[in-house]
């Protein structure tokens, strides 16, 4: 990740808790106490946070050594250029929440695993389709037996046949 | 007593009766396997089935249910890195790692026989302890129950490695969205927005599943793998390593199983809690400790095997008291209710053989159940080799389905994205996301039990025995992790 990266999510922090503990000060006595505490508290972390990542790149500039590292997870890329990556599957993600909405939640799940696992997943359509089918008995069964509620939609199918 | 437990171990043995544990049992299997579905949601299914059934086999039922759901959870904590219950969070610290190393099935083996285990030690706990318990029941008070609250946040510390600072406002972060919703302490409604759903504060099923599930599934989508790789994948007899990890570390096993009866036994503090304490402790006062977090099996053990001992704890009160020491103990309470049982100290008197079936149920469902999820482990656990873009689509509609049955609304779908987002953002910023749930989980019993105690005893009560003696525990085990992660190697 670039250096701002964590600096930036820091100060986005620091201003949430900020926000926190001022809108706080306008409640109750008994509902302000653990929303201010938390607020302020944030506000030091935050700030003592963004004081040790400065700390860390002046000395790597100093010792040209890597800055503060990440404790875990994906390799350190700039975080706009990993968003722009995940971008296509978010893209995913809404088209099958509108689909949701549309024609409910059984329909949009087949139309959502067939299209992904065509398209991404590299499968024959007959795979996919297989595949879709599966995960609608899946949700059809387990919902009948947990008793599962689904998601309000504009035309759901499976509603107006009477499966749900 | 002698003849009364083996008459009530015959009666759970009669064909009827072990059939009805059974089938909670697999339905327990299935609600620990899905994510976001729970122990509460399980017995919330069996519960109308229990009108007009005589005691016994619902009684074999419910506890049957109840034992296994946190034995199966580990299935997607594993496997997938999703939390399949609120127990099985910590899990996902060092048992997706091994996972992710190819050794899926050793953490699962390890993680069914710690849980039977635990969930043995949580049985004869249940039993030893129940004539006893009612004055220690008593003597947990507000004072009490906040500061164990304070005992959980301070295993931030250890969960934050080399950088307590960035750990605790990754807590401070949970404390804030639990802030969401009602104050417990008067009618008002913080930060809600004017949007309703957010009245009831936002649900962990909802905050739990974005937050672990949605950044790890976009990585593995970017990244194009599956979670592990075929030719690396251990299928079929890693189980037995996880036998001989239990075993070998037997003592980590019984102790955990003791934390999470002592945490169990606390009402209110919840199953949430338990597998963090019982995580950050193990990570704290095992040697090697710096391994946790990065596929150490003992970061398996300890969670589950506490876990599942944490049921026969949360009895105690349940039975004693009729005080649900959690939303699926609480049902639990619900369910004897309607089969005519009175929970109270007449349990132990009157109700005696009742009780005497439950701690069999409890005990024979774990050691089923936990064979069950074993025989099964070789073949679920081939999902980790699967490709993300292959599982991503299944996967997310199982997720949203389970999120969705949080309040049963848009919002809970719109949140889930939501914080999903948030998590992969922190994720990526290199931010610890488990002291997020941390602090969430926790902020209602601080805040509830810190109005409580100021409004009945002032400030005495800072200098009552069992919060000094907390207060001591919790400042040792923070200090020590402190050390302890100070001699890490750079």
């Amino acid at each position: 990740m670039s250096r701002s990266d964590p600096l930036i999510g820091l100060g986005v922090l620091l201003v949430l808790f900020g926000a926190m503990a001022l809108s706080s000060l306008g409640f109750p006595t008994r509902a302000r106490f653990y929303p201010l505490f938390v607020g302020v508290l944030g506000v030091l972390l935050a700030s003592g946070e963004m004081w040790l990542v400065m700390r860390a790149a002046a000395r790597s500039d100093a010792d040209a050594k890597p800055a503060r590292p990440v404790e875990s997870g994906p390799p350190p890329v700039a975080l706009a250029r990993a968003f722009r990556d995940v971008v296509p599957y978010l893209l995913w993600l809404v088209g099958y929440l509108a689909a949701i909405a549309l024609v409910g939640m059984m329909t949009a799940s087949g139309l959502f695993v067939s299209a992904f696992l065509w398209r991404e997943g590299d499968v024959s359509a007959v795979r996919a389709g297989l595949g879709a089918v599966a995960v609608v008995v899946l949700l059809l069964v387990v919902g009948s037996v947990f008793s599962l509620q689904w998601p309000g939609a504009l035309f759901d199918p499976f509603a107006q046949l009477g499966v749900l | 007593m002698i003849e009364g437990i083996l008459q009530a171990l015959l009666t759970l043995l009669r064909p009827v009766n072990l059939l009805f544990m059974l089938g909670g049992v697999a339905v327990g299997m299935a609600v620990g396997i899905l994510p976001g579905l729970g122990g509460t949601v399980g017995l919330s299914l069996l519960l109308p089935f229990v009108f007009g059934m005589e005691q016994e086999p619902a009684i074999a039922m419910l506890i049957g249910m109840a034992a296994v759901v946190h034995t199966a959870d580990t299935f997607p904590s594993v496997l997938l890195g999703v939390p399949g219950s609120s127990g099985s969070q910590a899990t996902i610290m060092d048992g997706y790692p091994m996972a992710r190393r190819g050794q899926a099935d050793r953490a699962l083996g390890a993680a069914f026989f710690a849980s039977m285990t635990g969930g043995l030690i949580g049985a004869v706990t249940l039993l030893l302890i129940l004539p006893l318990a009612r004055p220690l029941v008593l003597a947990v008070r507000s004072p009490e129950l906040f500061m164990l609250a304070l005992l959980g946040l301070s295993m931030v510390g250890i969960l934050s490695g080399k950088h307590p600072v960035r750990g605790g406002l990754m807590a401070a972060l949970g404390l804030a969205i639990a802030a969401i919703g009602a104050a417990p302490a008067t009618p008002f409604y913080r930060f809600t927005f004017d949007q309703l759903y957010l009245y009831d504060g936002v649900p962990l099923a909802v905050l739990a599943l974005g937050l672990f599930a949605v950044p790890e599934l976009l990585e593995l989508l970017v990244s194009g793998s599956a979670v592990t790789d075929r030719d690396a994948a251990v299928v079929g007899r890693g189980w037995r390593q996880g036998l001989a990890d239990v075993i070998r570390e037997k003592w980590l096993v019984f102790r955990s199983a003791v934390l999470g009866v002592a945490v169990g036994f606390v009402p209110g503090l919840g199953g949430s809690v338990v597998d963090w304490i019982s995580y950050g402790v193990a990570a704290q006062t095992s040697s090697g400790g710096e391994g946790f977090g990065n596929g150490d099996v003992r970061g398996v053990i300890a969670p589950e095997s506490s876990n599942n001992a944490k049921e026969g704890g949360a009895l105690i009160p349940t039975l004693l008291f009729g005080i649900p020491g959690s939303g699926t103990t609480a049902v639990l309470l619900g369910g004897l209710v309607l089969l005519g049982l009175q929970p109270g100290p007449r349990m132990i008197h009157d109700g005696l053989g009742v009780t005497l079936l439950i701690v069999w149920s409890l005990a024979l469902a774990n050691v089923f159940g936990a064979l069950a999820c074993v025989a099964a482990s070789g073949f679920v656990a081939r999902l980790a080799t699967v490709r993300a873009s292959r599982l991503a689509p299944v996967l997310l509609v199982v997720m949203l389905a389970g999120a969705y049955q949080s309040t049963r609304s848009w919002g809970d779908i719109v949140a889930f994205v939501l914080l999903g987002l948030m998590g992969w953002v922190l994720r990526r910023l290199g931010f610890p996301l488990p002291p997020v749930l941390i602090g969430f989980v926790l902020a209602a019993s601080i805040e509830r039990n810190l109005w409580i105690s100021m409004t009945r005893y002032g400030w005495s009560w800072l200098t009552d025995p069992g919060v000094l003696l907390i207060g001591v525990a919790t400042v040792a085990l923070t200090a020590f992790g402190v050390h302890l992660n100070r001699r890490e190697p750079s």
